[in-house]
């Protein structure tokens, strides 16, 4: 009875409780196995064992149990979800654009709707990143710079047509500039590159910026300013119509029941109503958000618009002519 | 082995590689047409480079005749066993599950590893040792080290 | 002075039990070829949660240093690297085994483990914030530079057949484009399978094109595996001191090239043998018999890598960007445990970081006796058991060791296939090692010539950008003495002749014999 008054004490899950009777109680009742689609220290790492402290207290005092399966940019363990066991045991990392991204200009071995995604739970905003010691000390300095200098900005990122990529894109669209991207292999390598002056800039996360004190935040891609960085302006302040970012939630494999969607979907969000948890991701420089199961099908519809969009823009498929995803 | 014929022995497995690796080269430099340029210039430069080594060492083994150390002497049909069980193994491991599949192709391999006489006692024990040995790494992996090996049709 | 209060709060019971058992742990997962560091330092960062951030920093740190050790004993004992940074220790350790030198070849190892990782573990606590500078002088050109100096090895492991190593070298590089390209995006030589899209992971490719030839090799005939001296002779250790007194020099700069190349992350770890290895060939006077089982090759290796777990936890700790793999799961650690790198951690968080590196150093010395019993062991095993028992239980390791470093069935069905290209291409003369050289560094290279190129490009300098860098020209010099000192020396100096006789004859009190 002891857990059974833990879970009451969850304010969510005694709403879920109430909607869906006693079977919640019931789920889970071992430890649930989690895959994250890439190798052990990146930012889904992090933040699913940020999750994985919090996971008992939410879950029945189940444990949650990490895995990794990387390989392809996450397309190895995306394209093998499907063929996992559909018990609600095992549940996986999941990533916008990736997803929308890898199938759409190759074939990655999955759809983008072959992924289950049960909950979005928190996102990193896209961000102009410089050097502390830089030049620029607004994003405007570097916009001038590049309109003096056709080409000669260069921004470093992690891969090409990522994330950080589209966003480069999008800056030069949207300033009217022609900037170079230079691709290396993942953020860290990336943050190297900036942090040592390689490049002049940076195409990367926020969270780069909360957490490497040698760099400078110019510009962030989210709707408002970030708790972690008060100072540094929206891209819509700056009159760039750019919001973006890396969502990452939680998907389980097809076959799996509403029920326990729902249920797996509930844990996320109660885990993220947590506020020793709030404080922990808020201060890493990552935004929670709230995309549940509810909210899910027009999250996806709009964010596969956005990046089709885009994605054509920049040459990488061809225009859609009928509707076909 | 094509090696062992007159004097001064011609080095026809590596004239042989020689020619299979310009076909790589050539094969490669097709495949880049599609790619970016980003993308092509390292392949391509790879594979020209080793289209010109593979060049000159076939030409230079067909002028000048070289043979390279005659491979060991051993047995060929345990060779092919050993290639032939790990080849199962790798295969079926996902398939079939991994626990059967590595038992049955660990005794397999002693099998072909063992070479002297067969006893009643000696079979026993190894196939003891077997079972001991498979169980042991797969507890260790599923239970200490969280690997999910795959557990398909049968376990 | 109150650096000194801080080994005295590394010193606990609580701290040297938990150092002591992750060295144990560590150097047991590491000789498991397949068993890497990463998955040990990630299997546990869940226990550490609950443990004080020092304490749990310890354990994650000593099985880190322990594995890195560990992986010599499968280079030494079966051929086959665990790590790529004992890829080099195979050259000389598995010969030294054969010949029935494989207690020596061991006991050598964790002395020069102990001093590398001694080296690099100093240089983290009294160097470290002007040490990660070096990192981030290391532009993408330096690192394709790098890769270079790490080809210009071919030559010496072609084995007098240079033509041959250069293709397998290309060959190598190739196939380490496979898969989606960093660079670019493209999708390169999958042959149109889904599965190929992540590439050739290289520990799994290490263990084929290394370990299935010699098993291939070990079924063939009821030979031992290993030549077996009927005496029996401990652990040699007087005589591997005496070696390792001699060899001093070698172990001192094989150790400070671990710990700065080691600080560059993403490439250190791997590359850091490899120099080394190549830097002792090149200054020996016994560079002929690198490679027929020359203990100077090992020490040089061994010291090297072990140096790079300290070198590696500069940038991760100093800077908060990862040197290696399982640098990246313990910088997750203290993330999630609310520790923020930077030169901070060395200021407001010095309890932890110097408490932290305390525990290291405690660790490294820890892994002598660890290393000696457990290699001793290893060793007995690998000479006492049958080859019925021996072959399979090897090629289990493969099989399971493959597939546990990603989870995944593919990255085994590509070790056992590269296995077997590999044996079949020996057997005609191209031999594994350039071609696993062209594997390792492909990327590295590929990466930072691209990178360079763009870069270069943008600031309409791209002769600058390769041949105008101070680090680059340092660089390319080394490349050119590589290349060509071997036909410079001769001349420059009158060489005494090198004894022929393979360096293990004992010599007691050998301290004093130089």
């Amino acid at each position: 009875m002891e857990t059974f008054r833990t879970l009451m004490g969850a304010a969510g899950l005694a709403v879920a409780l109430a909607a869906a009777g006693p079977a919640v109680a019931e789920y889970p009742e071992k430890p649930v196995t989690y895959i994250i689609p890439f190798g052990p220290g990146g930012e889904s790492d992090i933040t699913a064992r940020m999750q994985q402290e919090f996971w008992p207290k939410h879950a029945n005092d189940e444990e949650v149990v990490i895995q990794y399966k990387p390989g392809g940019g996450g397309s190895q363990a995306w394209s093998q979800l499907n063929s996992m066991a559909s018990d609600g045991y095992t549940i996986m990392g999941a990533n916008v654009p990736h997803t929308i991204l890898q199938p759409m200009i190759a074939d990655s071995g999955y759809q983008t709707d072959d992924v289950n995604v049960v909950h979005y739970f928190h996102y990193t905003p896209d961000a102009v990143v410089v050097p502390k010691d830089s030049e620029f000390q607004t994003l405007q300095d570097l916009i001038d710079h590049a309109k003096e200098n056709p080409g000669a900005v260069t921004f470093a990122g992690s891969g090409s047509n990522s994330a950080n990529h589209l966003m480069q894109q999008q800056l030069d669209k949207l300033a009217g500039i022609t900037t170079t991207y230079v691709p290396f292999k993942g953020t860290g390598a990336a943050v190297q590159a900036i942090m040592g002056n390689q490049t002049t800039a940076g195409a990367t996360y926020s969270t780069v910026g909360v957490n490497y004190p040698e760099t400078r935040v110019l510009a962030v891609a989210a709707e408002e300013r970030l708790p972690s960085l008060p100072d540094v302006p929206t891209f819509q302040e700056l009159g760039l119509d750019w919001v973006g970012g890396a969502y990452r939630g939680v998907a389980v494999p097809a076959g799996v029941s509403e029920d326990i969607k729902q249920q797996v979907s509930d844990i996320v969000s109660d885990i993220n109503a947590d506020p020793a948890f709030r404080q922990k991701m808020e201060d890493g420089g990552f935004v929670l958000t709230a995309i549940d199961l509810e909210k899910m099908p027009a999250f996806l519809e709009e964010q596969k618009a956005k990046y089709r969009g885009i994605a054509e823009e920049m040459g990488l498929v061809e225009p859609q002519t009928a509707g076909s995803e | 082995m094509p090696t062992e014929r007159t004097r001064p022995p011609h080095d026809i497995g590596g004239i042989v590689c020689g020619l299979l690796f310009i076909g790589l080269g050539v094969w490669v430099i097709t495949e880049t047409a599609g790619m970016s340029r980003l993308g092509a210039v390292f392949p391509r430069s790879i594979a020209g480079a080793l289209i010109v080594f593979s060049t000159i060492m076939v030409v230079v083994r067909l002028i000048r005749p070289r043979g390279h150390e005659t491979p060991d002497p051993g047995s060929t049909p345990r060779r092919l066993g050993f290639i032939g069980v790990m080849t199962a193994w790798v295969l079926l491991l996902n398939v079939v599950g991994f626990f059967t599949t590595s038992l049955l192709c660990f005794l397999g391999l002693m099998l072909v590893a063992h070479h002297g006489r067969w006893t009643p006692g000696l079979a026993a024990a190894l196939v003891l040792a077997g079972v001991v040995i498979v169980t042991a790494f797969q507890v260790l992996f599923t239970e200490a080290l969280n690997v999910p090996l795959p557990t398909g049709l049968v376990f | 002075m109150d650096r000194l209060q801080y080994l005295f709060d590394a010193l606990t019971p609580l701290n040297i039990a938990l150092a002591w058992a992750g060295v144990i742990a560590g150097t047991v997962i590491g000789a498991l070829p397949g068993l890497s560091a990463t998955m040990a330092v990630a299997v546990l960062v869940p226990i550490t949660f609950s443990m004080d951030p020092a304490s749990g920093l310890i354990m994650l740190g000593a099985i880190y240093t322990g594995a890195i050790y560990g992986g010599a004993f499968a280079a030494i004992l079966v051929n086959t690297p665990g790590t790529p940074s004992a890829i080099a220790t195979t050259f000389d350790g598995f010969p030294m085994a054969k010949r029935g030198d494989g207690d020596l070849a061991v006991t050598l190892a964790a002395i020069a483990s102990v001093c590398g990782g001694l080296v690099g573990a100093l240089a983290l606590l009294l160097l470290a914030p002007p040490l990660a500078r070096v990192a981030l002088a290391f532009g993408p050109v330096e690192y394709f530079w790098l890769a270079m100096l790490g080809l210009t090895l071919i030559a010496a492991l072609s084995e007098g057949d240079l033509l041959k190593g250069l293709m397998g070298a290309c060959f190598g590089l190739l196939l380490s484009m496979i898969g989606v390209a960093v660079v670019g995006g493209d999708v390169r030589f999958t042959l149109g399978m889904p599965q190929l899209l992540g590439g050739v992971e290289i520990v799994s490719a290490l263990i084929g094109l290394y370990c299935i030839p010699v098993l291939i090799d070990m079924v063939s005939t009821p030979k031992a595996h290993l030549k077996v001296s009927t005496t029996p002779r401990g652990f040699r250790l007087g005589e591997a001191l005496g070696l390792a007194w001699r060899h001093k020099v070698n172990l001192g700069r094989s150790s400070v090239i671990g710990t700065l190349v080691g600080i560059l992350p993403g490439a250190g770890g791997s590359i850091a043998g490899l120099v080394a290895y190549s830097e002792s060939r090149r200054t020996s006077k016994r560079s002929r018999h690198f490679g027929t089982g020359e203990p100077e090759g090992i020490m040089a290796t061994e010291s090297a890598n072990n140096a790079t777990v300290g070198g590696g936890f500069i940038p991760t700790l100093v800077l908060g960007i990862p040197g290696t793999p399982p640098d990246a799961v313990i910088l997750g650690a203290l993330l999630v445990q609310g520790i923020r790198t930077g030169p901070s951690l060395f200021t407001d968080q010095a309890s932890i970081s110097f408490t932290f590196i305390y525990g290291l150093l405690i660790a490294t010395v820890l892994m002598l006796p660890t290393g000696l019993l457990i290699g001793r062991y290893a060793y007995k095993s690998i000479i006492s058991l049958p080859k019925a028992v021996l072959v399979p239980t090897i090629a289990f390791m493969t099989v399971i060791g493959s597939y546990a470093i990603q989870n995944s069935a593919v990255d085994t069905v590509i070790m056992f296939t590269l296995g077997v290209v590999g044996w079949v291409l020996a057997r005609f003369g191209f031999k594994p090692s350039p071609i696993v050289l062209g594997l390792v560094l492909g990327q590295i290279a590929e990466q930072g010539f691209v990178q360079g190129w763009l870069i270069g490009s943008a600031t309409n300098d791209l002769v600058g950008m390769y041949f105008g860098r101070p680090l680059s020209i340092g660089i390319i010099a080394f490349i050119v003495l590589s290349l060509f000192y071997p036909l410079i020396a001769p001349r420059l100096k009158p060489r005494r002749p090198a004894p022929n006789a393979p360096e293990t004859s004992s010599r007691k009190g050998a301290a004093n014999a130089d």
